[in-house]
């Protein structure tokens, strides 16, 4: 169901619907041990969370999204080399976004 | 959302045992959380997360100062669930350093707390530890065996994913008294007595509270038996 209302949700140009919708669809797959299927829905949620105008802490959301899957995968030094690299990048953030978030910093 | 990104990096240094990291990624979570203004005891209790990586670091003296400093912090805010925690690492650290007697005394006082605070899972792992501890001061076995077996009923009735690992410690406490039966208590009452034997202990009361996956003490404490005896068999 949640696979269908993202599907409508891109056909009718609702990235913000489908991106939170995309959201839900992982959390559902990371609790009933699919981590690796929900994995390969985080790009598409990126992509829908960008085409929807968010600013950047929800763009890195989506990001923590997808390392707390691969910590689940065991893929831990992955992890923290990507943390690694974020916590530069989160430095360099301004605390108020200039877009639209859904994210707080 | 750089807090939540600064824990998962955390969560997988600890996986990793990379302790330095560790404790780096949790300056850093501290230093945002003082920023925004978080209050005192959230910041104690993410402070706290720092003892295990300094174990792991052999960092004995730092660790057991800054326990003490969270446990002020929690003591000021009358924050029960947190002092249990605090005194659960306490008796950790006393462990760790071959101090018997001082780690089963932290681990009654965590116990305690724990009671208090009525948190099922935290009963479950202050029985459990306190097991452990029991037996590495030489204390009776049946009572060692009485907080693991407590700790399993809690586990079994909650649906726990911590019962996998009292079983398996159940079975090992099985085979080192094969080929003689091990000194179990012969009914959920005896259980109660002996475990409540711990000031502050309030078993029945706690057993009383939880989902009624068995529907009595004595039929969830045969489960829990059986199964560790399963395990036993398949190892």
């Amino acid at each position: 169901m949640m696979r269908d209302i993202v599907r409508k949700a891109a056909k009718w140009r609702e990235f913000r619907t489908a991106s939170t919708a995309t959201g839900f669809a992982i959390n559902i797959l990371r609790t009933t041990g699919r981590a690796e299927e929900a994995l390969a829905l985080v790009e598409e949620m990126k992509g829908y969370t960008r085409r929807a105008g968010l600013g950047p802490w929800t763009q890195l959301s989506d990001e923590a999204r997808r390392l707390q899957l691969l910590n689940a995968l065991g893929r831990y030094q992955e992890v923290l080399a990507a943390v690694e690299g974020l916590r530069e990048q989160m430095r360099a953030l301004p605390e108020e976004s200039e877009q639209k978030e859904t994210a707080l910093p | 959302m750089r807090e939540g990104i600064l824990s998962t990096g955390r969560d997988a240094a600890i996986y990793l045992k990379r302790w330095e990291a560790v404790l780096a990624l949790n300056a850093e979570t501290i230093t945002s959380k003082e920023a925004r203004g978080a209050p005192e005891l959230e910041v104690a209790q993410t402070r706290s997360n720092d003892y295990g990586p300094l174990l792991g670091l052999g960092r004995y003296g730092e660790a057991r100062a800054l326990l003490h400093a969270c446990r002020a912090v929690f003591e000021g805010e009358g924050s029960v669930a947190n002092l249990g925690k605090v005194f659960t690492a306490l008796a950790d650290l006393e462990d760790t350093l071959g101090h018997r007697g001082q780690a089963v005394a932290f681990e009654e006082t965590a116990l305690r707390y724990s009671y208090l605070a009525g948190d099922p899972r935290d009963c479950a792992i202050s029985h459990h530890n306190l097991s452990n501890y029991l037996e590495r001061a030489g204390q009776e076995r049946k009572t060692c065996l009485a907080h693991r077996l407590a700790a399993g009923v809690i586990g079994f009735q909650t649906g726990s994913g911590g019962l996998a690992t009292t079983l398996r410690n159940l079975a090992l406490d099985f085979a080192k008294f094969a080929p003689d039966p091990p000194p179990l208590p012969d009914s959920f009452d005896e259980l109660c007595c002996m475990v409540e034997a711990v000031e502050g202990v309030r078993f029945r009361e706690l057993f009383e509270r939880l989902p009624r996956r068995a529907a009595s003490g004595d039929e969830a404490l045969r489960e829990v038996l059986r199964l560790a005896q399963e395990v036993d068999s398949q190892t």
